[in-house]
């Protein structure tokens, strides 16, 4: 390989790990968003990512709705599965101390496994990606760009954005960074508690619907990716810092150039390896993630 | 006397799995599906240790399965030792790397610590199947019995499934009473003075660290054993037995049993291991209802079901007792599991 040619390999691969990145950081934020509210490790988030992916095609295959609007009803629907999660599965254990958290792992677990065969048993298929009208390519030069992949890459930018907006000058957002830094203080101002937890749940879960949909444009969704995305999800969670929004989007942008490297440079069979390598290593100097996160 | 003895939950455990045994012991397939659940409690008793006693979550006994699954495996392939030299060798090595572990994420803690470890798990997997020429990748190494023992005109065959069940129910009453000893003792209240505050544990000299790495080590230990004690049952070992699946299975038996309760992982094993197995009738839809029924039982029985079991078997004994004019009404019968 010439020098000119494996730089170019080298672009294409570290854009084509940024758009990964960029799909990860929805369902990174969502998490760390849960984590940092809640204080609950969701292995149901995956789980998310792939109804949401599997609902938008629901409702084009089978309603026949455009893309657009199935989407956002997807993302709407995941919204209120994740509040009825939060309603009627996590919030018994509120209160419970340091059984909290074992309890509310078991349970999300729980409900992953519930979801992942519901769907495995509905829509028994390999791989299936969401059809899309857009097929164009942009050319910058020296690499070739999907319109889709760039658009891919964008919309978490922009969804990523308006949320730290959001939770800067809103109320309700400020309220939920309340609930996240002090949950007793937040409560003695009158901050509904349980309110900004349904409503945390629920917007973690959506923002990870969201990107399961990207990811069945772009990828393809199976029914059995929620655990594949879960273990992405809690590398990038662990090496950002857990709870730390900035964090965890820095993190999963790192871990899809790492992805992409690792298919490029070693072979794609070893990528969850080296990714949960760096990790360790990171953990072992770093013990609470790059960023400082709650512990 | 015999009514201490009655008292006595290893006795009255022992009793009632001789008393199962001797009632199921043509079934082959029950019996195979008791011996998994010894194995399952066995691991799930000191892996509920770090969980529920320190206050770290430790994800991956999964992973010490498989080392000493597959350390008793390849050891046997490569070296020829016997069966029963194996395993100690491997609850060895698990113990081991499981010290190494330890010693590399001292400082982290918490979900971090989960985190870790799971990776720990899932590199583990990797490697055994990447690692083709050594561990036969993902087509598994077959593993051996325990040999016969020829005794002139007597054979002893270690092998069979009565051997089994009561190997594996002698060693996870052993555990158990090991587990009730230490707790019971100096380190348990160290144990859960760490749990209960890490800060003002070590302001009064207790060392940290030492019972960090002690958990962690018994925890690789005994997963190693109970590993090892795996392979040689199954007879053959595949590297998707030990993902991260069954760690969540182990675990699980000790959360469902009551994760404090040391007899509560027999609890916990009987239903990770029957109850998707009495689920068969609804085919496809098996492990939904398995992850619904989880969380239903979850939110409902927060504190396990060895609670529920203890009210009900205290109600029954004491009921019985009491009718047939055995017991005077101040005196009830109490078992503490």
């Amino acid at each position: 390989m010439g020098t000119e040619a494996f730089w170019h390999l080298l672009l294409k691969n570290l854009l084509n790990g940024i758009v990964f990145g960029g799909l990860l950081s929805l369902t990174a934020v969502g998490l760390t968003l849960i984590f940092g509210v809640l204080d609950i490790p969701n292995f149901a988030q995956g789980e998310f990512a792939m109804i949401g992916g599997f609902l938008s095609i629901f409702f084009m295959k089978s309603l026949g709705f455009p893309l657009i609007p199935a989407s956002v009803c997807a993302v709407i629907l995941v919204f209120f599965i994740g509040v009825l999660c939060e309603r009627l599965c996590i919030s018994p254990f509120y209160g419970r101390g340091w059984q909290f958290f074992v309890l509310s792992f078991f349970v999300s677990l729980g409900l992953a496994f519930f979801f992942e065969d519901l769907v495995k048993n509905l829509r028994p298929t390999l791989c299936e990606v969401i059809p899309c009208t857009l097929t164009g390519v942009i050319d910058l030069g020296f690499y070739q760009i999907g319109t889709l992949r760039l658009i891919a890459f964008f919309i978490p930018i922009t969804i990523l954005f308006s949320l730290y907006v959001f939770s800067k000058r809103t109320l309700l957002g400020m309220a939920i960074n309340a609930v996240a830094q002090d949950t007793v203080g937040a409560t003695l101002v009158g901050i509904n508690r349980s309110r900004i937890y349904t409503l945390t749940f629920g917007l973690g879960a959506a923002l990870s619907g969201l990107s399961g949909i990207l990811y069945g444009l772009i990828f393809g969704i199976y029914p059995t990716m929620g655990m594949d995305l879960n273990f992405y999800g809690f590398a990038i969670v662990a090496f950002g810092g857990m709870g730390n929004f900035l964090g965890a989007i820095l993190a999963s942008f790192l871990i899809g150039m790492i992805d992409s490297l690792t298919a490029m440079f070693i072979e794609s069979n070893y990528k969850l390896m080296v990714i949960f390598v760096t990790l360790i290593l990171i953990l072992i100097f770093k013990p609470s993630g790059l960023l400082k996160g709650k512990s | 006397m015999m009514y201490r003895l009655f008292r006595n939950k290893y006795f009255l455990l022992f009793l009632l799995f001789l008393a199962t045994f001797v009632v199921l012991r043509d079934n082959s397939y029950l019996i195979y599906l008791l011996v998994m659940i010894f194995i399952y409690a066995t691991t799930a008793l000191t892996a509920i240790l770090p969980i529920g006693h320190v206050g770290q979550l430790v994800l991956c006994q999964g992973a010490f399965w498989g080392l000493g699954a597959y350390s008793y495996a390849l050891l046997i392939k490569y070296y020829g030792l016997s069966p029963w030299a194996c395993l100690p060798i491997s609850t060895l090595c698990s113990g081991l790397v499981g010290l190494g572990i330890a010693f590399s994420v001292m400082r982290t803690k918490g979900i971090y610590l989960g985190i870790v470890t799971l990776s720990f798990g899932v590199i583990f997997q990797l490697v055994l199947i990447n690692l083709n020429p050594l561990t036969g990748g993902t087509s598994g190494v077959n593993t051996p019995h325990f040999p016969r023992l020829n005794l002139g005109a007597y054979t002893i065959n270690f092998g069979s499934e009565p051997f089994y069940y009561f190997f594996c129910l002698v060693s996870f009453l052993g555990t158990m009473a090991f587990l009730e000893w230490l707790l019971k003792g100096k380190v348990g209240i160290y144990l859960r003075c760490i749990k209960q505050d890490e800060t003002a544990a070590k302001s009064i000299g207790i060392n940290f660290r030492f019972y960090h790495v002690l958990s962690f080590l018994l925890t690789a230990c005994m997963g190693g054993f109970a590993g090892s004690l795996f392979a040689s049952f199954q007879g053959f070992i595949s590297p998707t037995l030990f993902a991260f699946d069954s760690t969540l299975s182990i675990i699980l038996s000790g959360v469902v049993g009551g994760i404090t309760r040391l007899p509560g992982s027999i609890v916990g094993a009987s239903f990770v291991v029957i109850f998707p197995e009495i689920l068969r009738f609804l085919a496809d839809y098996r492990i939904t209802f398995y992850g619904l029924s989880l969380v239903f039982l979850l939110i409902f029985l927060p504190e396990g079901l060895t609670p529920l079991l203890e009210k009900g078997f205290r109600f029954l004994v004491n009921v019985i007792l009491s009718r047939r004019g055995y017991l005077k009404q101040s005196e009830k019968f109490k078992v503490d599991l």
